[in-house]
């Protein structure tokens, strides 16, 4: 009798579950295809079509804070969306956008031969500017006043100066850190600043440019570089041949590190990739490329 | 009813299957992944450049022994005396605080952690002892921590598991306390304390985010000479660059490799393991 009831729960049971994963089955199915027909009906009316639907985002950590607020913007101003943007650099980004992965990558660096061959249908949007500014702790004594050209930053961050007392500083080692292989900044610094030298092998290598600031706002006497954007009271700017890392100085053309933001898509944008990269480019968009540091497009 | 019961022992073997299927796919995607760019040079190279191609381990891989062997002694250090004077001395009151205290370490996320390491740890190195901070000897306290826990009830398990005839026939011998303890309990346990420091190494080599955070990761890794070095393990090696690497490109078939490495590292670990357990037992 009593197997028998604990066969008879058993059964209960497994039926149970069948129901639960029946509907969890079910559920998004479903939702998809009331979506989808919500969408049919919005793209096949013409003229200004609503975007709806989710979109995902992945790449730079120089792009991350613009794309970001931007998304938060455009949720609210289109409340059927959903834009998840996550991290993960430059050349992650590329990957994932020209393999499908995401829907839109980004990149702090412009796009290698290599990686156009790779993804031949990778389609290419500017949607601002950056430079690179190298910061310094602000309690260093010369914090404000160090001034430095780009060949002495070269030697910096290669290792042949060593010493804080051979820039006017205390007598100290300097404390270099770098970005990893592979990230755009790293590599417009590399471009711009070291050439074809070695960065220091004793430089410590952080994965993001906000660990690069946090490393530095820590570090008496640590030197690094991050994107424009990045540049806050917690740290002090290096001047570059005397000139100052500001929007309006990259802008004119004296300070000398310049890149282009970019975005991609994998064959030409739909409907709300479309209106997302336009949003960015638009005023609004650009707006928030400027409230946070970065230079608009135009 | 007999179709129901075939039934749910197919759907049994089928999950206990899918585990092992699991591991089987993970290791030969490692392997095929990693295998082309394995090699002697790859093992013994002093230098790590992969914007030149130049893919030698040796330092990460003399780094990463250094980082999980100092975490392992301190670890140890700290855990058997705390596990001797839980099982032995701590009044029950006592025993209850610090265990629950001890198993709180445990739920706390490893980045915290590395957090805590990061902000705390390494400019009070470097403030007080010198060096960049961030160091071999912060990975070892980072690390130590995170270990401790199991090291802790590990050891006090296999103390306690000693039968209390041992004991008893130790003081009435003659046997003082402290005899009995360090002559008689502490080596019948020790297979028990053995297998908590192979777990304990397990779980440091494997362990990436708070070692990334605290143990500098300089650009060209050398072979360690001083505690207060910056180093890089394998864990933060493929951690930093993977996202960065091109898909295919000779730089993440190496990082692949490191997984390869670090995968033979633990299993040989677990081998060492199961033979010292298993003789201690005979």
């Amino acid at each position: 009798m009593r197997s028998r009831r604990r066969k008879k729960q058993t059964t209960y049971l497994f039926l149970g579950i069948g129901v639960i994963i029946g509907l969890l089955l079910a559920g998004p199915l479903r939702y998809n295809g009331v979506i989808n027909d919500l969408r049919d009906q919005i793209t096949s009316g013409g003229g200004d079509t609503i975007p709806t639907g989710d979109l995902t985002v992945a790449g730079s950590s120089t792009l991350l804070p613009i794309t970001q607020e931007c998304a938060n913007l455009f949720m609210e101003k289109h409340p059927f969306t959903y834009i998840s943007v996550a991290g993960g650099g430059s050349g992650h980004g590329i990957k994932s956008a020209g393999s499908g992965e995401v829907d839109i990558g980004q990149s702090s660096r412009n796009i290698k031969d290599s990686e156009l061959l790779r993804y031949p249908d990778l389609v290419i949007f500017s949607i601002g500017k950056d430079s690179v500014a190298v910061i310094i702790n602000s309690d260093n004594p010369l914090a404000g006043s160090l001034d430095l050209s780009l060949e002495e930053l070269g030697e910096v961050f290669s290792g042949e100066i060593t010493n804080w007392k051979d820039l006017g500083g205390e007598d100290h080692e300097i404390e270099v850190y770098t970005r990893e292989e592979g990230s755009g900044t790293r590599e417009v610094f590399t471009q711009y600043v070291l050439g074809d030298k070695n960065y220091v092998s004793t430089a410590s290598v952080k994965p993001s440019n906000g660990e690069m600031r946090a490393s530095v706002a820590n570090n008496k006497y640590g030197i690094a570089y991050v994107s424009l954007g990045y540049v806050d009271e917690a740290v002090s700017a290096v001047l570059i041949d005397g000139v100052e890392a500001t929007v309006e100085n990259v802008q004119n053309g004296a300070y000398p590190i310049t890149r282009i933001l970019w975005m991609f898509t994998k064959g030409m944008p739909n409907n709300l990739e479309s209106s997302f990269i336009l949003f960015i480019q638009g005023p609004e968009g650009q707006k928030v490329v400027e409230e946070l540091g970065y230079i608009p497009i135009y | 009813m007999m179709k129901l019961e075939s039934l749910i022992e197919k759907a049994l073997f089928l999950s206990a299957s899918f585990s092992a299927l699991i591991v089987f796919l993970i290791t030969f995607f490692l392997i095929r992944e990693g295998v082309p760019a394995l090699s002697l040079n790859f093992l013994t190279g002093l230098e790590w450049r992969p914007g030149q191609e130049f893919f030698g381990t040796l330092p990460t891989i003399i780094g990463t022994l250094w980082v999980v062997i100092g975490a392992v002694f301190i670890a140890l250090l700290i855990g058997v005396p705390t596990a001797i004077y839980l099982s032995e001395f701590a009044p029950f009151w006592v025993r209850n605080i610090i265990k629950s205290s001890v198993e709180v370490i445990v739920g706390i996320p490893s980045v915290v952690i590395g957090f805590f390491g990061l902000m705390i740890l390494v400019p009070f190195i470097r403030n007080t002892i010198g060096g960049r901070g961030e160091s071999i000897l912060a990975g070892w306290i980072v690390l130590a921590i995170m270990i401790l826990p199991n090291l802790i009830s590990l050891t006090e398990d296999s103390l306690r598991a000693v039968p209390k005839s041992y004991r008893e026939a130790s003081l009435a011998l003659g046997a003082t306390q402290w005899q009995t303890i360090t002559k008689v309990i502490v080596p019948a346990a020790s297979s028990g304390i053995r297998a908590a420091i192979v777990l304990g190494v397990g779980r440091a080599i494997g362990e990436t985010m708070a070692v990334l955070m605290v143990i500098g990761n300089p650009e060209t890794p050398w072979i360690p000479t001083s505690i207060l070095d910056m180093t890089r393990t394998l864990t933060s090696t493929i951690a930093i660059e993977f996202s960065y690497a091109e898909w295919g490109s000779p730089h993440q078939h190496a990082l692949f490799a490191i997984g390869v490495v670090l995968f033979l590292l633990v299993t040989a670990l677990n081998f060492v393991a199961t033979f010292v357990i298993r003789r201690n037992k005979n």
